[in-house]
């Protein structure tokens, strides 16, 4: 780090470490700013006003698709007489190994695979489903309309189907060993349990398996993405063909399916057919018994406020105990998003948070 | 200290295609996104992008005298797009372009409770922005790269990147000044 002391405000707010400080901070940064900052207490002022300015510079940018990415990356390989890209996973692992760069993607990619090569005799394909007539045994409901269309079926189960989406199902859908639904476009499930007898949803070709519980699947047939959002319970989802005929992921080697639990959403793209799991935009309240101090807190262990919004919000926040067990806070947090209030919180303590597959980890510093 | 993008470099010296995918996934994006602020043809940059890396494997026997493969990639993949825009021209010249920026400022007037004339303000002044002040920023703030790389990719001196910079930097503290 260079001399600051005759550093103006406009200095600061072009200096690349500064900058790098303000807008995407390295652990380093968080022990030499500060304590720059106890040095020099006289220059608060300009490094706030500094970090404004920086602050402001906030570009708006478009997500490239990994598709676009993947295509681009085969057509170079090929070129260069090195034959396709190999699945994303392979080169992930990899490049962890070889140079630690853990923030390549912000969500893991968990699933990667293809198995094209596994055959599904026995069981109904999501795709020959709607190439069938529909007859006595095979039932249609379509939502032709332009509001949400909401069916209940013999299990007491409720599905809100938005505009365009229709199910298909058999007639003796309590009869065998699973219930069965066949999806096409947008819905929302609310599954009573039945003992021993799953609930599946196929979409496209994706199996969500639930046992009793409220989820959302988004499955327009044009669409490249499937998402799958967890309101309560948990379900399991994985591809066709990598499930056994309970619906149950099958057991092997490789972890073939993605478990998700309230508040977690799953985007699968088809092409290159990944599921990319991560928290919902806006985690629902899904355990209000949870809580005990009504986001309110005087002079409470930031370790029990953390611990509180685990079980409110059914989310996982990974933190290290010992490093947070001397810190104490005072805020009211009532009025903001789960998101905006570990903002805050990290911001009091000087962290840093980052959204894992589908967890929060928070990067934490010692309390005087 | 051996830095991640040396060691890959080093690794695609030796031949290593796997190294290469793990540079290319790590940059194919960064590239795209920027060509997107030179020009509006998705094509030509999804061409140019595939050229930069196939020229980059071409020439794998020195990848490690690449520095900043960053700047690099940058500097070439900007050069591919305005020599294939320009050829019609019969001319190339390395500033005939314009780059494309937009700001999202709304969440910090939020923050800020910046009342609407000044937001208006700001928007303006962002607004006004030169071509070449643009690219800076997203240079500078976007993709953190210091002023020597800043220069080699825009292709003007260190003196210019400082000049354009300051110039907004000085725009936006009086802002902020007078909006408090």
């Amino acid at each position: 780090m260079r001399n600051y002391s005759d550093y103006r405000i406009d200095d600061f707010a072009m200096d690349p470490d500064f900058i790098r400080w303000v807008l995407d901070p390295h652990l380093s940064d968080h022990d030499f700013w500060p304590q720059w900052l106890q040095e020099n207490p006289h220059r608060l002022s300009d490094i706030s006003a500094a970090r404004l300015i920086v602050a402001s510079m906030h570009i708006e940018e478009v997500e490239i698709s990994q598709e676009l990415v993947l295509q681009g990356m085969d057509k170079v390989l090929a070129q260069s007489g090195l034959g396709p890209a190999r699945p994303t996973v392979f080169r992930f692992r990899f490049w962890l190994a070889a140079a630690s760069l853990l923030v390549l993607v912000s969500s893991a990619l968990i699933l990667y695979k293809s198995f094209r090569s596994i055959t599904h005799k026995n069981r109904p394909l999501a795709v020959s489903v709607w190439a069938v007539p529909v007859g006595d045994s095979l039932v249609e409901q379509a939502n032709a309309g332009l509001s949400p269309k909401i069916i209940r079926l013999s299990d007491s189960s409720i599905i809100t189907l938005q505009p365009g989406a229709s199910i298909r199902y058999y007639s003796a859908f309590l009869g065998g060993n699973t219930r069965s639904i066949y999806l096409k476009g947008n819905a929302d499930f609310q599954v009573e349990k039945v003992s021993n007898k799953p609930f599946l949803v196929y979409s496209q070709e994706l199996i969500t398996r639930v046992l009793g519980t409220s989820f959302t699947i988004k499955a327009d047939g044009t669409a490249q993405d499937i998402k799958v959002i967890v309101h309560s319970g948990k379900v399991s989802v994985c591809r066709e063909g990598e499930a056994d005929s309970k619906g149950k992921l099958s057991s092997g080697t490789v972890q073939r399916g993605v478990i998700l639990t309230p508040n977690q959403e799953l985007v699968y793209n088809r092409t290159p057919r990944i599921f990319q799991k991560s928290l919902i935009d806006t985690p629902e309240l899904v355990n209000p018994v949870a809580i005990k101090h009504d986001f309110v807190y005087e002079d409470i262990p930031v370790t029990e406020v953390l611990e509180e919004f685990k079980s409110a919000f059914d989310i996982d926040i990974e933190y290290d105990k010992e490093v947070l067990k001397d810190c104490r806070i005072s805020a009211n947090l009532s009025d903001e998003s789960i998101t905006k209030k570990l903002d805050l919180i990290c911001a009091a303590l000087g962290a840093k948070y980052e959204m894992i597959d589908g967890a929060v980890s928070i990067q934490a510093h010692p309390c005087k | 200290m051996i830095s991640s993008d040396a060691y890959i470099l080093g690794k695609i010296k030796e031949g290593d295609g796997n190294a290469f995918s793990l540079l290319m996934e790590k940059y194919y994006s960064v590239l795209f996104k920027y060509g997107l602020h030179i020009t509006k043809d998705t094509d030509l940059i999804d061409d140019c992008v595939q050229d930069v890396f196939i020229s980059l494997w071409q020439i794998r026997h020195k990848a490690d005298s690449i520095q900043f493969i960053r700047q690099y990639l940058l500097t070439a993949l900007k050069r591919r797009i305005i020599r294939v825009e320009t050829q019609r021209k019969k001319t190339l010249d390395l500033h005939d372009y314009e780059f494309d920026l937009q700001f999202s400022i709304e969440d910090i007037l939020a923050e800020r409770q910046v009342a609407e004339d000044n937001a208006s303000r700001l928007r303006h002044i962002l607004d006004q922005l030169t071509s070449r002040q643009k690219e800076v920023i997203y240079l500078v703030y976007y993709l953190q790269l210091d002023h020597a790389q800043v220069a080699e990719i825009m292709h003007i001196s260190r003196q210019s990147v400082y000049n354009l910079l300051s110039e907004t930097i000085r725009k936006m503290k009086d802002f902020w000044e007078n909006a408090r």
